[in-house]
């Protein structure tokens, strides 16, 4: 350890400091009472006695009972951590050296071995002669403040790890200054130069696909207008060279107390492989399902020669079974319209055509076509209709689907012969219902849950009919949510089914917020 | 195969049937042989059915030649390029029975384009 006791004892260029006990002056408060309020202690060392002289409020930040008497250095350090009394030790060399003031900062053990951290500053006082005769200074516990510090530095440091792992693009967009920031990945992945000032607020924007921009300019537009705290949106983003990428972007709206928005915090991921993944599987379904309609055609249209003995006369028998290949040819062609249905409506690609629709005829229409199904088992369909309804605004291929959808299904799960299924066409206050009933086989109770998922099949309609797809309700329940309309069922199972179609008394629509809005409002 | 089903069915309703194989040949039959109806496919070799449909309407002569498109194919821009251009129908083959096609046909040429 250093030896503390300097030489030299000649005349202080400064007065000694006033007492600290010195009474005070009326309307001001003493120095003990200030360190008290402010938990700052002070302390003086000699530089001739080597004794140091400690304020009342720096014994209580010790944890010590306030003493009269002067600590000596060696009774001083044994307070300091041990791993810092080197550091005391080296910044005394330095003040004695260069004489000039010091901030500090070191630990200290308290009687009850609880561990805190003290700060202050120093100053030392030199005679004529430039010895130094004493060092003064002030302490105060900086434990709290430290553990503060050191848990937003871990922050940041976390902030800035996640920022440099991501290859997300992240911006800030900050609103009152009209500026965005981005991480390192604009210049890593996207390749833009790189550049410390932020950008200007528009930039992202104006980095984007010529085709998306419009539509994510009013979003952002609308978001700002709105309270919403996030959102959500795809688009095309330009890379530096031009190279497009699909982009979906992710946002959270910082806002002031008045909800007014002052930030839009996003990541942007890259979501290229996951498009190609979808447009390669939308390619594939599209052309397998055309490809496989060529053959199925030539087979339906040969089929149906050789049934109405254009080829030549064909006996009873023959003729029936014709006919079998000619129903399952049109089967397996309904069953490849429902798959390109079912796919373009999935990838947004349903164009809603509205007409003016007469939708008794409509019913009417798809009930003949069904008829013949029901021969087999001498089912009879009843068509309770409404008189006189103005035509109701639908797509009536869509439409059209759905009626044939319910109704094959009524027709095929009914098991017993002679019975009814129960079409019917209501105006009710709020909407039209469709209800079509059948005292089929009904839907057990366990695939309740499950009966508009894409390919369910309950176990019972497995069982007694093998060729259904599993794809009737489920384009149903997509075509209605994407329109406006509702589908829903009560069924007990061996008593039969009723399904339910509501549509607003405007028809169809394009229903907010899906595929259909998307393609239909671009 | 489905040109050549669809000839012996139509043949058979009282029809007399000039098969094109390919785009181009189909502008040459119709150019020459002027006949009342012409059913057009989309995807053939040299032009589409909807370029040959394009053709068709530039000919101030052909202009009023009822056309109905007859595909496997059912792209959104095709079918409405094809109304654009003035086909009576746009029929999807596989959903369509030879009787449908007949009906279809009987009233493009009674109502004429």
């Amino acid at each position: 350890m250093t030896t503390r006791v300097p030489g030299n004892n000649s005349k202080a260029t400064e007065q000694a400091p006033p007492p600290a006990n010195r009474p005070p002056e009326t309307g001001t408060i003493s120095l003990e009472e200030a360190e008290e309020l402010a938990h700052i202690g002070s302390w003086q060392w000699d530089a001739a006695s080597g004794d140091i002289t400690w304020s009342d409020e720096l014994y209580r930040i010790y944890g010590l009972r306030p003493g009269k008497k002067a600590l000596d250095y060696g009774s001083f350090m044994q307070l300091i951590h041990p791993e810092d009394r080197d550091k005391i030790n080296k910044l005394i060399d330095e003040a004695y050296r260069s004489k000039r003031p010091f901030g500090f900062e070191h630990r200290i053990i308290l009687p009850d071995k609880k561990i805190r951290t003290l700060g202050g500053q120093c100053k030392v006082v030199t005679d004529d002669a430039g010895n130094v005769i004493r060092v003064l200074g002030t302490s105060q516990d900086i434990t709290e403040r430290k553990k503060s510090d050191q848990a937003l530095y871990r922050s940041n440091e976390r902030f800035q790890a996640v920022l440099a792992a991501t290859n997300d693009l992240v911006y800030d967009l900050d609103l009152p200054s009209g500026t965005i920031w981005f991480n390192d990945v604009l210049s890593r992945e996207y390749k833009y130069p790189k550049q410390e000032a932020p950008h200007p607020r528009g930039w992202r924007v104006s980095h984007i696909h010529s085709d998306d921009k419009m539509r994510i300019k009013r979003s952002l537009d609308a978001l700002l207008r709105s309270d919403d705290m996030t959102w959500v949106e795809e688009y095309t983003f330009l890379k530096y060279d031009g190279t497009p990428v699909d982009i979906r972007d992710r946002a959270f709206v910082l806002r002031d107390i008045e909800a007014r928005p002052i930030r839009v915090i996003g990541s942007m991921l890259d979501i290229t492989r996951q498009k190609e993944l979808e447009r390669a599987k939308d390619r594939f379904i599209s052309l397998v399902s055309h490809q496989l309609r060529t053959p199925l055609t030539s087979m339906r249209l040969l089929a149906e020669m050789l049934a109405a003995g254009q080829a030549e006369p064909i006996t009873p028998s023959q003729q029936e079974y014709v006919q079998k290949i000619e129903s399952s040819t049109k089967r397996m062609i309904e069953l490849v319209n429902e798959i390109l249905n079912v796919s373009n409506i999935e990838s947004g690609q349903l164009h809603l055509r509205l007409v003016q629709t007469d939708i008794n005829s409509l019913i009417q229409g798809q009930i003949d076509e069904v008829t013949p199904l029901t021969a087999e088992n001498n089912i009879r369909i009843v068509y309770e209709q409404l008189a006189n309804i103005p035509p109701v605004d639908v797509d009536p291929i869509l439409f059209r689907q759905i009626v044939h959808n319910l109704l094959t299904n009524a027709i095929r799960y009914t098991a017993a012969e002679q019975t009814i299924v129960q079409v019917k066409f209501q105006r009710t206050d709020k909407e039209y219902m469709l209800t079509v009933s059948d005292k089929g086989i009904g839907i057990p109770e366990e695939a309740w849950p499950h009966i508009f998922t894409s390919f369910y099949r309950a176990n019972n309609a497995v069982k007694t009919h093998g060729d259904g797809t599993g794809l009737g309700l489920y384009l149903a329940k997509l075509i209605l949510d994407l329109t406006g309309g509702k589908i829903w069922f009560e069924s007990e199972e061996g008593k039969g089914s009723t399904f339910y179609v509501s549509l607003p008394h405007g028809g169809m629509r394009h229903a907010q917020d899906n595929t259909l809005a998307a393609v239909g409002g671009t | 195969m489905i040109a050549s089903a669809y000839k012996l069915g139509l043949t058979h309703h009282g029809f007399e049937i000039i098969i094109a194989r390919d785009g181009r040949e189909a502008l040459a039959v119709i150019t020459q042989h002027r006949p009342h109806i012409v059913l057009l496919d989309v995807i053939m070799p040299h032009m589409t059915g909807i370029e040959v449909l394009a053709a068709i309407r530039e000919n101030p002569a052909l202009q009023t030649l009822p056309v109905i498109i007859l595909s496997n194919l059912d792209q959104p821009d095709d079918i409405a390029r094809a109304n654009e251009l003035g086909a009576k129908a746009y029929l999807i083959k596989a959903n369509l029975s030879l009787k449908d096609l007949v009906a279809h046909i009987q009233d493009a040429i009674e109502t004429g384009m």
